[in-house]
């Protein structure tokens, strides 16, 4: 460890040397990324491949279980069933509509799950510290993908097959082809219905402004959306509900979730929660000691004391690494390949196969995952800028 | 009144029968646990047949390696135990009792497995007898990271040369899992120190690609790069013939050194900056600066996390089933896919969690406990002072 000391450098010829490191880098950059590029134009024309987008609106006919893709009906875009006939682009649409609604279900359920466990951390029940404890230590110490396998095959495909169909609370129906649950269909035009959910949240968003304007003018929004809610379901009464019926080999009608998407946002879910759990327990770890007894010392009861002052602070500390834990989140979808739900990565692997166009698919990828995650960054920032105002 | 009976009360009293709520929450938790217990005991013990690991433990740990090759899996073994052990003894203080007792506890789990299987008995015994051994050297001698740096180089060369002959594509199982999670770790470390100076950099040309580079990297999935790097290999270097597992590693390496970079860049900005300033006004250049001066102390600081950084390769190298390697999870799957075994879903499962989990709480009692040892170093460095 002995350093030989150096002669300094004068101030211009470190500033010669680095124009040379600049130029060397960027040298050596260039021709790495010429050379590829060379290489792969070279072997690419040998396999009398071109590249180009244009296979995005040829037809796809690959099959996908499950998902909605967009089309166009009466000049307006909707959600729709997707079938083979649909271009390779809508089966793309169908992918990512799949991994973003896994992500979301994910997402919800995993912070609820994984605060309650962070926080059981804390409890002045010894069972309860320790039994959150070992949740964690558990699934952080094992494999996602393993998890994932379990819970596919060793829960969701052990279910009674269709024949023995277990009937929960009366209408949810478990077997192994999934579980199925009553719909209710709202009597609105569809685009009417994600207007107004639309206005509900904007409406709530501003809520959270109005907080420390006026108490009041928060309550009165608050009605109002309830009002709202109520106008848009009011149409809709006597409710239209359609209830799921086992047929031989699938359930008809209802809601239903496949075993694929259910052990995919189980596994994520239960996993990331963990992870949740040990950010929200650094976060209120990091809080002074000072907080939790003057809190106590002014006579707060402890569910009080956990949401008046500890959540409030903790949140603070929590967010960004709760933003990473949401990206990470979102990438892991792309494990449900494993299991064949038709997520994006599993679609996008698959028209790959078809058409032979690897590259396009992951360019395409590439930029969606970046986007992806830039959104949820942006949703967390704002989240940030948000918590940092109220307290 | 201090009779450990009394004291026992005492602590039931604080810790689970406080209030009215505690009680009932704990009867209600005692009542579950117990009654998960029973029905995993019982299943375990009287339900689930475990010959099936049993019989097939050599899928399990070494793939569809042929018989013949055998003895170079447990070579590559004992290597690994020589990594492992000399890596330890760097962190921790070798102490026999300790030691002795882990040793008794791993011997009562392996032996139901193993029978009495004499060769493999062998192996195992001069396994663990490397291990210890290497633990004891590296940590009486006060070996420097130098020293285990080079050894832990030159056997990683020496496994991967002993292996390779008996064809990288067969390598599988448990055997599969952990040279992958060492090769790949060894990279990602050199890379990752390299990105994390490189984003540092005051010469713009540098820093650029490299936070261009950690940044895209980190917001792509693993197994997205994993298997396009497997795709486009052959697309790129069309006269290559490279194995599926170096293009494996090659995607590991590609997407970890630049989560490695981060956790790098974390212990370098922890870093007071005179350190930086002190080395500069002894006249020291900027290579001496960074490699003499920061690097030690920046690894020091960052070894927690990138220990964090080699669990997670670990816990994703089941990912490689994409590009059609057979690793744990994998051989898992090939057993239950033969029709003797098709009914052992469960059994299957619990014994690869399992090892999983051990070796997974390993690496991270390892990573807690070398958090605690470093703090500790420095509060004694600051009563110093």
């Amino acid at each position: 460890m002995t350093a030989r000391p150096r002669r300094l450098a004068n101030p211009t010829e470190r500033l010669w040397r680095r124009q040379v490191i600049r130029l060397i880098v960027l040298a050596a950059l260039g021709t790495v990324i010429t050379l590829l590029i060379r290489a792969l134009e070279h072997s690419l024309a040998d396999q009398g491949i071109h590249f180009s987008f244009d296979y995005l609106f040829e037809v796809a006919g690959i099959p996908i279980s499950e998902g909605r893709t967009l089309g166009i009906a009466h000049g307006w875009p909707v959600l729709q069933e997707y079938l083979p006939t649909d271009m390779n682009s809508q089966a793309l649409l169908t992918g990512l509509f799949n991994t973003v609604s896994v992500s979301l279900m994910a997402i919800v359920a995993a912070t609820v799950l994984g605060v309650a466990a962070g926080l059981g951390r804390f409890s002045s029940n010894w069972l309860l510290r320790n039994m959150c404890f070992a949740f964690t230590e558990a699934f952080r110490n094992t494999p996602l993908l393993v998890q994932l396998m379990f819970w596919y095959f060793g829960v969701l495909l052990q279910l009674p097959p269709i024949t023995a169909v277990a009937h929960l609370l009366g209408a949810v129906t478990v077997s192994v082809h999934g579980i199925s649950a009553p719909r209710i269909d709202s009597l609105l035009p569809a685009g009417v219905g994600l207007l107004l959910c639309l206005l509900a949240m904007l409406m709530w968003i501003s809520t959270t402004a109005l907080r420390q304007v006026n108490r009041r003018a928060r309550m009165i929004v608050i009605w109002l959306i309830a009002a709202l809610v109520v106008l848009a379901l009011a149409p809709a009464i006597p409710l239209n509900v359609d209830y799921p019926i086992s047929g031989r080999f699938q359930e008809f009608g209802g809601v239903n979730i496949s075993p694929e998407l259910a052990a995919l946002v189980l596994a994520i879910s239960v996993n990331s929660a963990a992870y949740i759990a040990e950010i929200v327990r650094g976060a209120v770890d990091s809080l002074p000691i000072g907080q939790w007894e003057a809190a106590a010392s002014l006579g707060l009861t402890r569910s009080d004391l956990l949401r008046q002052v500890i959540l409030p602070q903790a949140v603070k500390i929590a967010l960004p690494s709760l933003g990473n834990q949401y990206i990470s989140l979102t990438k892991n979808t792309s494990l449900g390949i494993a299991v064949g739900f038709p997520e994006l990565f599993n679609v996008t692997g698959t028209i790959a196969n078809q058409t032979g166009r690897s590259l396009e698919g992951f360019l395409i990828l590439m930029v969606t995952y970046l986007l992806l995650g830039t959104a949820i960054s942006f949703a967390v920032n704002y989240a940030n800028s948000n918590a940092l105002r109220v307290g | 009144m201090s009779s450990p009976f009394h004291s026992m009360i005492f602590w039931s009293r604080r810790n689970l029968f406080a209030t009215a709520k505690d009680v009932a929450l704990t009867v209600m938790l005692v009542l579950l646990s117990i009654w998960a217990a029973y029905h995993f005991i019982h299943w375990a013990v009287l339900v689930a047949r475990w010959d099936v690991v049993s019989d097939s433990l050599r899928v399990f740990l070494v793939g569809t390696l042929p018989p013949t090759e055998f003895w170079r899996a447990w070579i590559a073994l004992l290597f690994v135990a020589l990594i492992v052990g000399s890596m330890s003894g760097l962190g921790f203080a070798f102490r026999p009792r300790q030691m002795a007792l882990t040793i008794l506890f791993l011997a009562g789990l392996t032996f139901p497995i193993v029978g009495n299987n004499i060769p493999v008995l062998a192996a195992v015994c001069s396994m663990t007898v490397s291990f210890v051994a290497s633990w004891f050297l590296v940590s009486r001698l006060a070996l420097s990271i130098r020293h285990v740096g080079c050894f832990v180089t030159g056997s990683l060369a020496l496994i991967f040369m002993i292996l390779a002959p008996a064809g990288m594509d067969r390598w599988g199982g448990l055997l599969l899992s952990l040279v992958f999670t060492l090769v790949s770790s060894f990279f990602i470390i050199i890379f990752g120190v390299l990105l994390a100076f490189g984003r540092r950099s005051n010469n713009w040309a540098l820093r650029l690609p490299c936070i261009m580079y950690i940044e895209s990297m980190r917001s792509l999935p693993l197994i997205l790069i994993v298997y396009w790097i497997w795709i486009a290999g052959p697309l790129f270097f069309p006269t290559w013939n490279v194995a599926a597992v170096t293009r494996g590693i090659a995607g590991f390496v590609v997407y970890f050194s630049a989560v490695a970079a981060e956790s790098v860049r974390g212990g370098l900005q922890g870093l007071p900056k005179g350190q930086q300033e002190a080395a500069r006004s002894l006249g020291l250049g900027e290579f001496d600066i960074n490699y003499q001066i920061l690097l030690p102390q920046a690894l020091r600081a960052s070894v927690p996390a990138l220990m964090g950084n080699i669990l997670d390769v670990f816990n994703f190298v089941p990912v490689v089933f994409v590009v059609g390697l057979a690793d744990f999870l994998r051989t898992g799957e090939m057993v239950l896919a033969s029709p003797r075994y098709g009914d052992r879903t469960y059994e299957v499962y619990v014994f690869m969690l399992v090892i999983y989990f051990a070796i997974g709480s390993v690496l991270t009692f390892v990573a807690r406990g070398l958090e605690h040892h470093l703090s500790k170093g420095s509060r004694r460095l600051s009563e110093l002072h």
